[in-house]
């Protein structure tokens, strides 16, 4: 494989019973990149993310990271290696506090040895006390006034900064590549447009991250994306920049076929 | 303003002193009247302090600024109760039990609590823990200090290996399971010859420290304790280790790390965590609590047998973890302490004592089921 390029997918294929989810999928991003991925319901974007991040194991074909390959290994054993993500629903820690999220996207760099815990402690307690002040700093990069009431339970934020704090989950882990997984789903406007800024300080902070970002709202790929790709039935059906794929007439057919069913139930 | 600090000082003295006043009434008062009328005022007092918000954020707040000078109170208090209670063996070693049972739930809450897997098999860690300390002492000799931490062990690794079953299971499988090998656990002590079958070990030794025996009295400012005093001490040392442990694993990544796989167990996959090997780490982490609580038991009754170790057992350490809270090591120990003691004072429900643990588990999981004392958000200075 390549090694200019961070990920590299090859033939890539998982079925679902009698539906094939992704298919032959061959994609490669390099360091630094920042992907749009696009395409109907359905087509495979999120069950590609599951792939790339370990949750699902392919039947066919590779995954290579970072020069190595990581084919069919564990979710924890992917993110140790360096990616990262965020989830279309959100999924955080609802019990805990945004602190103590964020705290958790370190956890592959430390892991926790019961040793060291149990009669090592004042060592551990140092530890934590450098991730507080870590987790601080980032969510303070993004949001001061959240950064300011880090001892508040996630469950009480607004969907801004519930995903503000999920994206600060997933850059404490110092990743290589980041997955961005809907983050607009359920945002207003305004909300949107914060995001957008939160995405541009991911960017300007992190020059050398990959972030590949599945997105519907097309102002959010419009203005954040450098290639984009397009999905339809787990294959992919297009490939380059925002003005060139949105004009392409197979990926217009795909969308407008969504459209036609939508408008026919 | 030195004033105001002894004003204050005082009223917390005070208000502990009137509780420790109330336990005391509790404890020796035998009239059924007096003991239910001592419980309604508790739970009276309790709930007005809770809803009335400026009471309530006055008692934290003083509580919080002398948190020390209440602990060494409290702490006192706990050292001295034998002392004052040294005419009732029976008092002693009812609080003795309170302390045992409180080390089972502490290490309960590790799973229960923490991570939100429902292990029904209290009982057959305590009993192997029971059973590895008993037969060694009663065929070979050996001496308690050595079975202690040796039955903690062999819990440990029994819990390991109820582990690694589970891991394939969710949820209320998980706690099937649980069930299903605690049933085993059972079924081999009452069955196997060498275990002494349905007639249990009989004849383990008292345990001794450098010549005293635990059998004996303990003369403290010349008070004469009976020697129920002697394993209530050993009870609260043992406790006082596991509470250590307890924050240590909670204020760390091993705590963090339970909660996360409670809330979000894909989540916690990509966080890094290895959910298969923090579920595992639960279970033999409470499992060696409970293999030194059962070796304790063993020594300071003497003889064990298989119906000490029953399902029923199981049942009341996770009720003790609903009621006192998950997650929180103290309210955990106060669950405890009241399931212990309740129950104990009141010798006709012995009968109902089922129904009883039903109605308390129904009633917690409906109206606060995160227990009486919720878990509490970290802080990192």
């Amino acid at each position: 494989m390549e090694n200019n390029f961070i990920l590299q997918t090859r033939n890539l294929t998982i079925h679902f019973g009698g539906l094939c989810a992704v298919d032959s999928l061959n994609f490669k991003v390099r360091s630094g990149e920042i992907r749009g991925l696009i395409g109907p319901n359905g087509s495979g974007k999120t069950t590609f993310f599951n792939i790339i991040s370990g949750i699902y194991k392919p039947q066919e074909g590779e995954v290579w990271f970072n020069g190595k390959n990581i084919t069919g290994k564990r979710a924890f054993e992917i993110t140790r290696k360096g990616i990262a993500r965020t989830f279309q629903n959100n999924r955080l820690f609802w019990q805990l506090s945004i602190l103590d999220n964020v705290m958790l996207g370190m956890y592959s760099h430390q892991h926790a040895r019961l040793f060291d815990v149990l009669l090592r402690y004042g060592k551990i307690r140092k530890e934590l006390k450098d991730n507080a002040e870590k987790a601080v700093e980032i969510l303070s990069y993004f949001s001061p006034e959240l950064s300011d009431l880090h001892s508040r339970l996630v469950s009480d934020l607004s969907q801004g900064d519930r995903r503000r704090v999920e994206i600060c989950r997933a850059l404490a882990s110092d990743p290589k590549l980041l997955l961005l997984d809907e983050p607009s789903a359920g945002m207003s406007p305004e909300e949107t447009e914060k995001l957008m800024d939160d995405i541009g300080k991911v960017t300007e902070k992190y020059p050398d991250l990959s972030i590949i970002i599945i997105e519907h709202d097309m102002m959010v790929i419009e203005r954040i994306a450098q290639q984009v790709i397009v999905f339809n039935y787990g294959k992919k059906i297009a490939e380059g920049s925002y003005s060139e794929v949105v004009t392409n007439p197979e990926v217009l057919e795909a969308y407008l076929g969504e459209e036609l069913e939508d408008a026919e139930s | 303003m030195v004033k105001k600090h002894f004003g204050d000082i005082g009223l917390l003295f005070l208000l502990q002193t009137v509780f420790f006043g109330l336990i005391m009434v509790f404890l020796i008062v035998e009239k059924i009247v007096l003991v239910l009328s001592v419980i309604f005022g508790t739970i009276f007092i309790s709930f007005l302090i809770v809803k009335l918000k400026p009471v309530n954020q006055f008692l934290q707040s003083l509580f919080n600024k002398y948190k020390k000078v209440a602990l060494c109170w409290g702490v006192l208090f706990i050292l001295v109760l034998p002392l004052l209670l040294h005419e009732s063996p029976y008092l002693i070693h009812m609080l003795f039990m309170a302390g045992l049972y409180a080390v089972l739930a502490i290490g309960l809450d590790f799973q229960v609590g923490s991570t939100h897997l429902v292990n029904f098999a209290t009982a057959a860690d305590y009993g192997i823990g029971a059973y590895t300390a008993a037969l060694l002492a009663v065929n070979f000799g050996w001496s308690f200090w050595v079975l202690l931490p040796l039955s903690g062990l062999a819990a440990a690794l029994f819990g390991f290996l109820l582990g690694l079953p589970t891991m394939k299971t969710k949820t209320y499988y998980l706690s099937l399971v649980t069930i299903a090998v605690g049933l085993i656990i059972y079924l081999l002590l009452n069955n196997l010859s060498w275990t002494g079958g349905p007639n249990g070990i009989a004849g383990i030794p008292l345990p001794s420290i450098g010549g005293f025996s635990f059998g004996s009295v303990l003369n403290i400012f010349g008070l004469e304790l009976p020697f129920q005093a002697n394993f209530y001490y050993l009870i609260l040392a043992i406790l006082l280790v596991e509470f250590i442990v307890a924050r240590r694993l909670y204020n760390s990544l091993i705590g963090l790390s339970w909660n996360a796989i409670r809330d979000d167990e894909i989540a916690a996959q990509c966080q890094g965590i290895n959910v298969t090997s923090s579920k595992i780490m639960a279970f033999y982490t409470n499992a060696f609590f409970d293999g030194l609580a059962g070796a304790i038991y063993a020594f300071s009754v003497g003889f064990i047998s298989p119906e000490n170790f029953a399902f029923m057992l199981s049942v009341i350490v996770i009720t003790m973890v609903i009621i006192g809270g998950m997650g929180n090591t103290t309210g955990v120990i106060f669950g405890a302490t009241i399931m212990t003691l309740i129950p104990e004072k009141f010798q006709v429900v012995q009968s109902y004592r089922l129904w009883l643990f039903a109605i308390v588990i129904l009633v917690m999981l409906l109206v606060r089921p995160k227990g009486l004392f919720p878990q509490k958000i970290r802080q990192y200075s």
